[in-house]
């Protein structure tokens, strides 16, 4: 392997360094100085978008105004990134700041199914709350990176992506070259988290200087540049309303998200993915008679928001499993019974968001989390620490999760630019070795050794013959990359397609065929237990246990499976305790390094238990489901009603993520002061 | 996130180390445990045109027994100090709370000095305890009291061409108390408050660290640790708000530690 991308040799590659916005919104005026521009550049707009979605593309370079801080204005380069920054500095821009602008609808989705009204009028109670999901960044550990080289007519580029074949058709598209003229190489990946799914403006920049230069060009993203201008996630609002019965059984819901996308729509995903998402995820594992949801799309002069793992559906089950402990608590019921007498019961079955379950047994993932975690005990415990005047919580997610998207999907959210085929190519060299190709790419999740375990299983190999080569477009067929953990859905069956034609021609040295798959989606699921204490004097939360029992369908690697689980609750954990890409009324970040985006260290996180189900899926060949969102996506409900738990005989109600201690104090805060005024008023 | 040019010198004496400080003054910068000047340099929030290496001047390290208390050498870093038999354990104690194990190989007492972030350990402790600060320059070297040399964050009463050369801190065994807030181990403290003797200081609230007059008269008039002290310390407490605090969290949980550590002092 060649190493992560800055560890790539490039004899005489110039380094760039970009002039960006101080400005949340300005008009560019005069730019002096040895910067290029929008204009001398001449690279076109990532063209997006169906139906359903405005055009609103994020340019290469700022042209005429700039929307956020830290959009890239200029671009400068020399023989060290030193020598670039000092470059960059010495640019004159001038800038004319402008009020914000009125917010911008880029995209609307809205679910009206089952008797929606009719329930609200019939409903005992009904509850409504407005929660809110922090502005957050996935935070790679490796930043992103590109490096470009054009050479006769034909452009190499090295990039840290998840998505070699999308971007090089949108860099084709901009740069208006051939697709065949465009070679995309993917080095180590230290790390995606859904950010590295995106075409960026740097690229389209370093691939066209490459070009007009005739000099390899480099560029590795900085801590503060990957903080400010790479993509955010989240930062949505929901209003959402419940009406249940005096049994807890909910009957409807209405939800109502706004989703503040940034300053512009990114490519492939376009502004639609947050709220599309999120809309289909809401109360997803719950049995209900009507679900009303508006969710929609709109801009501010803040970095772009892109996909991040889980993406939508953090809201979403965070929004319903707050939701769901909050009817608990108005009716006095435990929070574990509130969710038994909801989850859906019969699958496979397709939900009123319209979200085509394939299977799971939701009651049993819930059997499993009282039995494991020992619930009833853990109750009691709670009880004597309440006593002792200690503030100890429990929380409990139940949620399913999308994987593997397909084709038809995308083309039914408005989604052009994602192929949504997953392709494997085989090929039998000379000697004998089976080499695998897919349209997949390794970010981290290790997936090479459960793909060669399959050729060998499928093959009846003996180990050792099995290379896998993957982040090459030159050999590895078109499709859609390492996204929406599809690796273990169409992957894995184009894996298995490719292996059976292969096998037809009894891998006689030459053999070279491919198999493209249009995927369906298939459904994990799973339901997770956290227990945090909140410091009873400074409101600092500690997480304390993890309980995850998760249902991926078949297991191909226990193991694989298992350390995604962690990794994913351990970044759940940070965005519900931790994490918030702040910004100031001016549009300005107020956590531009890593001393303010906090996110956990190794003593933030518990040992993380894990149960496995198996409810095999029935719709991809090997039975598996796509795995690496639902650790995330678990905490996100869990953690976060552990900490409202803790904090609840104080009559507090954490709503706004993350829950920091600050948020915690105010909510306290809150609470004493209505209960001192309702005790007014009575007294009065 | 690269520095802008500046001319780096490591001198091996502190005369060496002072000519530079009075050829170069304010384009001089020195660097100690590089903790926070070097992200500094990076983020091109400082931007010297000198940078003086104090690492190899053996007269800036270590640490000595004095008639009166301890002489703290300005570039001792942590870890050294946590190795020191018969530290005082309220010196351990503040220690503890600074960074990771990482940082604190690294760090340095006097770096941390004269660094001044209002959540700073060794500001903190150099109040509460009424440490004397030992500055030398060409032109000689003078003695300033912990209160005297914190004249705002970020802002020491050095000279331009001055450097701190140790600390001296009293005898401060016995009973004491030490309390942080911090958002992960390791963070800068949201807010802190310190008692040893008659002495409460609160930091990470303010602009410097912040002796609590108040609170200490109350003691000194035989009040002890409780609400009436709680509410003294929440009244005379300086507080910002930012991203991670409100001043109201600040000076309530504030006041809350304050009762904690003159608590955990009168008890021990």
């Amino acid at each position: 392997m060649p190493g992560y991308l800055a560890d790539l040799r490039a004899p005489g590659a110039l380094e760039l360094a970009f002039v960006r916005s101080p400005f949340a919104h300005a008009l560019i005026g005069k730019i002096s100085g040895p910067a290029v521009t929008a204009t001398e550049l001449g690279v076109g707009d990532l063209r997006l978008g169906g139906h359903g979605v405005a055009p609103w593309p994020w340019p290469a370079l700022a042209r005429g105004e700039a929307r956020f801080v830290g959009e890239a204005v200029a671009v400068v380069w020399a023989e060290t990134r030193a020598e670039a920054e000092d470059l960059a500095e010495s640019v004159e821009v001038e800038f004319e700041p402008l009020e914000p602008e009125a917010p911008r609808r880029l995209f609307e989705r809205t679910i009206d199914a089952g008797a929606v009204d009719v329930c609200f009028q019939r409903a005992e109670h009904v509850l409504e709350r407005t929660f809110s999901c922090a502005r957050q960044t996935p935070l790679p550990l490796e930043t992103r990176g590109v490096l470009a080289h054009f050479e006769a007519g034909r452009l190499t580029l090295w990039s840290s992506t998840q998505i070699p074949h999308i971007l090089r058709r949108g860099v084709a598209q901009a740069l208006e070259l051939e697709e065949t003229a465009i070679r995309v190489l993917v080095p180590e990946v230290g790390g995606g988290f859904g950010l590295k799914a995106h075409v960026f403006p740097e690229e389209l920049v370093a691939a066209q200087l490459a070009r007009r230069l005739g000099r390899p060009v480099r560029w590795i993203e900085d801590r503060r540049e990957n903080l400010l201008a790479s993509v955010h996630a989240h930062d949505n609002e929901v209003l959402m309303r419940a009406a249940f019965g005096a049994d807890g059984r909910v009957l409807a819901v209405e939800a109502d998200l706004r989703c503040d996308v940034g300053a512009y729509s990114v490519y492939p995903f376009s502004a639609s993915l947050e709220p599309a998402t999120a809309a289909s995820a809401i109360f997803a594992a719950y049995d209900l008679q009507g679900l009303r949801v508006s969710a929609r799309a709109v801009t501010s002069h803040r970095c772009p928001v892109g996909a991040y793992r889980g993406v939508g559906t953090n809201t979403a089950v965070y929004a319903t499993e707050r939701m769901l402990d909050l009817i608990a608590g108005h009716l006095g019921l435990d929070p574990l019974e509130v969710r038994r007498r909801n989850a859906l019961r019969h699958l496979p079955c397709t939900t009123l968001g319209g979200r085509e379950l394939d299977s799971g047994d939701y009651l049993e993932l819930l059997r499993r989390v009282e039995s494991v975690s020992g619930y009833e005990a853990l109750r009691r415990e709670q009880a004597e620490a309440r006593r002792q005047g200690k503030l100890f919580g429990i929380g409990l997610a139940l949620f399913n999760e999308h994987s593997g998207t397909g084709q038809s999907e995308y083309r039914s959210r408005g989604i052009e630019e994602v192929s949504g085929l997953d392709a494997c190519r085989v090929r039998v060299t000379a000697e004998g070795r089976i080499v695998i190709h897919t349209s997949s790419v390794e970010i981290g999740q290790n997936h090479a050794p459960a793909y060669r375990r399959l050729t060998e299983r499928m093959l009846g190999l003996e180990p050792g013959r099995v290379d896998i080569h993957e982040g090459d477009t030159d050999v590895c067929p078109p499709g859609t990359g390492a996204f929406v953990s599809r690796g273990a859905v169409g992957v894995l069956d184009a894996i298995a397609g490719a292996l059976r034609l292969a096998g037809k021609q009894d891998l006689a040295p030459g053999t070279d065929v491919t198999c493209s798959i249009d995927p369906k989606q298939v459904f994990p699921s799973g339901a997770h237990l956290a227990v945090v204490e909140v410091d009873a004097v400074t409101f600092v939360p500690r997480l304390k246990r993890y309980l995850a029992v998760e249902d991926c369908g078949n297991v191909i690697d226990q193991r694989t499976v298992s350390e995604q689980i962690r990794g994913g609750v351990a970044m759940g954990a940070g965005k519900v305790l931790l994490e918030e890409s702040a910004y100031g009324e001016d549009g300005q970040p107020l956590a531009a390094t890593l001393l303010d985006y906090l996110v956990p260290v190794a003593a933030d996180i518990p040992r993380i238990e894990i149960e496995h189900l198996v409810s095999p899926s029935p719709i991809s060949a090997q039975g598996s489901k796509g795995v690496g969102e639902a650790g995330t996506i678990g905490a996100f409900g869990a953690v976060a009603n552990a900490v409202a738990d803790a904090v609840a005989p104080l009559g507090a109600e954490l709503l706004e993520l993350p829950y920091g201690p600050q948020r915690i104090f105010a909510a306290i805060q809150l609470a004493t002061t209505s209960k001192q005024k309702k005790g007014r008023r009575l007294g009065g | 996130m690269k520095s802008s040019p500046f001319d780096y010198h490591r001198p091996e004496s502190l005369a060496e180390a002072l000519s530079l400080f009075a050829e170069w003054g304010e384009e001089a910068r020195a660097l100690a445990g590089g903790q926070s000047l070097v992200p500094m340099l990076a983020m091109r929030l400082a931007r010297p045109a000198v940078v003086v290496d104090l690492a190899r001047i053996p007269e800036l390290r270590g640490v000595a027994r004095t008639a009166g208390g301890w002489r703290i050498g300005t570039m001792t870093r942590e870890v050294e100090l946590e190795r020191v038999a018969g530290l005082p354990p309220i010196i351990a104690a503040a220690i503890s709370h600074i960074g990771h194990f990482q940082i604190r190989t690294q760090g340095t007492v006097g770096g941390s000095l004269v660094h001044l972030d209002p959540a700073g350990e060794w500001p903190a402790l150099s109040m509460l305890l009424e440490a004397t600060l030992e500055l030398a320059s060409s032109r000689g070297s003078r003695r300033l009291s912990a209160r005297e040399f914190a004249l705002a964050p970020m802002l020491a009463a050095l000279e331009p061409d001055e450097l701190l050369v140790a600390v001296e801190l009293p005898d401060c065994g016995g009973p004491f108390g030490f309390e942080e807030v911090e958002r992960r181990p390791g963070d800068f403290a949201l807010v802190g408050a310190a008692c040893h003797g008659a002495s409460v200081v609160a930091f990470g609230t303010g602009r410097v660290p912040q002796r609590l007059t108040g609170c200490e008269a109350h003691m000194a008039a035989g009040g002890g640790s409780g609400l009436e002290l709680r509410k003294l310390a929440e009244d005379e407490m300086e507080a910002h708000g930012d991203i991670h605090a409100s001043a109201a969290y600040r000076r309530q949980v504030g006041a809350r530690l304050v009762e904690r550590v003159v608590g955990a002092a009168a008890a021990a």
